[in-house]
């Protein structure tokens, strides 16, 4: 199976990683219904997310998410000499210099991997990008997408409002307080309330869902 | 997980045969009806995901305690929109308070008021968490804190981490779970069933359920099915904490039907 790497070029109107990670997985969920889906959320070198489908038994990743933002210059200053650098990179990054990116990332990336330069252009949401791309892609087409849950082609292609951004107060510390407790979610809890959410979506959908509260631990990154 | 804070299933969950006629309650804050034991001396909150109390603070005093001699409502008005006469809800007159006078009366530096040690009043806390009070000193005070949730990542990201810091900061706090929403909605009992494990696992707290409660636009109130009998199953396990001691000392001491 081929993995796909797809970087988002952050702006203001973008999806936050978290809300990207919720995207990704229910168009998953949706397309394979059945099989089972979990991720890592790896902050050390910028906002990593690496999607891993299981089926007969075997875990395999299939996508990889790079966020780059203001709060990722760690990952740029790692191929750099300073944060001074780093400061220049994103901003020749936000201002078209794709190469440049595909030229850092390549780094990381062991060869033979696909990778794409996606940014958030209005009318096509990263979840919609990932429905088309499922359908080109053969490596992706593991099963006919159910038509009742995937969304018609026409839909897909119809620009869609800016997708609702979640609140950095529920992503970072709710507020200032003294009390010194850390309320900040570990990637753990994170997932396990994305694997919640998830699941109250598909029972919205008449879709019966159970995926585990604690993930397994991962042994293939 | 405590074995006695699992969700209950009984026949009645098994078949609609099993239900009889049983009808959810309307709440309007007049209904002073078919309440169950309420044992005094308790402190009780609400905390909704988005920090609004969602006015079901008074309701649910209205709601658990009859009449005036059993609870103070106790609203903290700072950052909220409250009349400036007394409410009634239930047989409970709202009395509101500002923060700084609220932190006035639990101090331990005020004179003591002179009551007597048997607590024979609950106090219910109510308050906006989105004004910012330093958590700190108001989570402590805390018996019993019913958490309401809607099924929404937002909101389930939101009380969870309004557990997390609660129970940080107030380990002995007895934590609820109130779905928003219908009562036939199953989401309710899934959301439950997920998030208490999330936080026996990760926090050490057992979530306990109460059921459902949602805004009935037609008949104007709110509609519960709540088992409220659930908040009296465990012997309290009580933080002696001095301000709160005060606090109940003091509502306690107040004399039924003059509220402030």
């Amino acid at each position: 199976m081929k993995e796909t790497l797809f970087y988002q070029i952050r702006q203001d109107n973008t999806l936050s990683v978290t809300e990207l990670s919720l995207l990704v997985r229910q168009a998953f969920v949706a397309l394979y219904p059945g099989t089972s889906f979990d991720h890592d959320m790896t902050f050390l070198h910028g906002s990593e997310n690496r999607f891993f489908l299981t089926r007969a038994g075997k875990r395999e990743s299939i996508a990889v998410f790079v966020t780059l933002d203001e709060l990722d210059k760690s990952m740029l200053a790692g191929t750099q000499r300073d944060a001074a650098a780093a400061e220049f990179c994103i901003r020749e990054a936000r201002s078209g210099m794709q190469d440049f990116l595909t030229t850092i990332v390549a780094k990381k990336v062991p060869e033979g991997i696909k990778k794409e330069i996606l940014t958030c252009q209005p009318g096509l949401s990263c979840f919609e990008y990932l429905l088309l791309q499922s359908e080109t892609d053969e490596g992706l087409a593991l099963k006919p997408i159910e038509k009742s849950l995937a969304l018609p082609m026409a839909e897909r292609l119809t620009p869609v409002p800016a997708p609702k951004i979640i609140s950095p107060e529920v992503l970072n510390p709710i507020r200032t307080s003294d009390s010194g407790i850390d309320r900040r979610l570990s990637p753990e809890e994170l997932n396990a309330l994305i694997d919640l959410s998830l699941g109250l979506e598909m029972k919205t959908r008449g879709v019966e869902w159970d995926l585990p509260v604690t993930r397994k631990p991962d042994n293939d990154a | 997980m405590n074995e006695s804070k699992k969700l209950k299933r009984g026949l009645e969950d098994l078949s609609p045969l099993f239900q009889g006629a049983k009808i959810p309650q309307v709440l309007d804050g007049s209904d002073s009806s078919d309440r169950c034991f309420t044992p005094a001396g308790s402190v009780l909150a609400v905390c909704r995901g988005d920090g609004s109390n969602f006015s079901a603070s008074p309701l649910l005093a209205g709601m658990l305690f009859p009449q005036e001699k059993d609870a103070l409502l106790l609203t903290i008005t700072d950052g909220v929109s409250v009349p400036k006469l007394s409410q009634p809800f239930g047989g409970l007159y709202r009395c509101p308070l500002s923060w700084a006078d609220f932190r006035k009366l639990c101090s331990k530096a005020e004179p003591r008021i002179d009551s007597p040690l048997n607590l024979s009043r609950n106090v219910v806390l109510d308050f906006d968490l989105r004004v910012g009070f330093p958590e700190e000193s108001l989570l402590p005070l805390v018996d019993k804190c019913l958490f309401w949730i809607q099924p929404q990542f937002e909101h389930l990201a939101s009380v969870y981490k309004l557990i997390k810091t609660t129970v940080a900061l107030n380990p002995t706090l007895e934590c609820y779970l109130v779905y928003e929403g219908e009562a036939r909605d199953a989401r309710g009992e899934f959301v439950f069933e997920k998030l208490a494990a999330l936080c026996s696992d990760r926090l050490g707290v057992d979530l306990t359920w109460l059921g459902s409660a949602w805004i009935d636009d037609e008949n104007g109130g709110v509609v519960c099915d709540l088992r409220l009998e659930h908040l009296w199953l465990t012997p309290m396990d009580r933080s002696l904490v001095p301000e709160k001691m005060q606090l109940l000392r003091f509502a306690s001491a107040l004399p039924a039907g003059e509220g402030f």
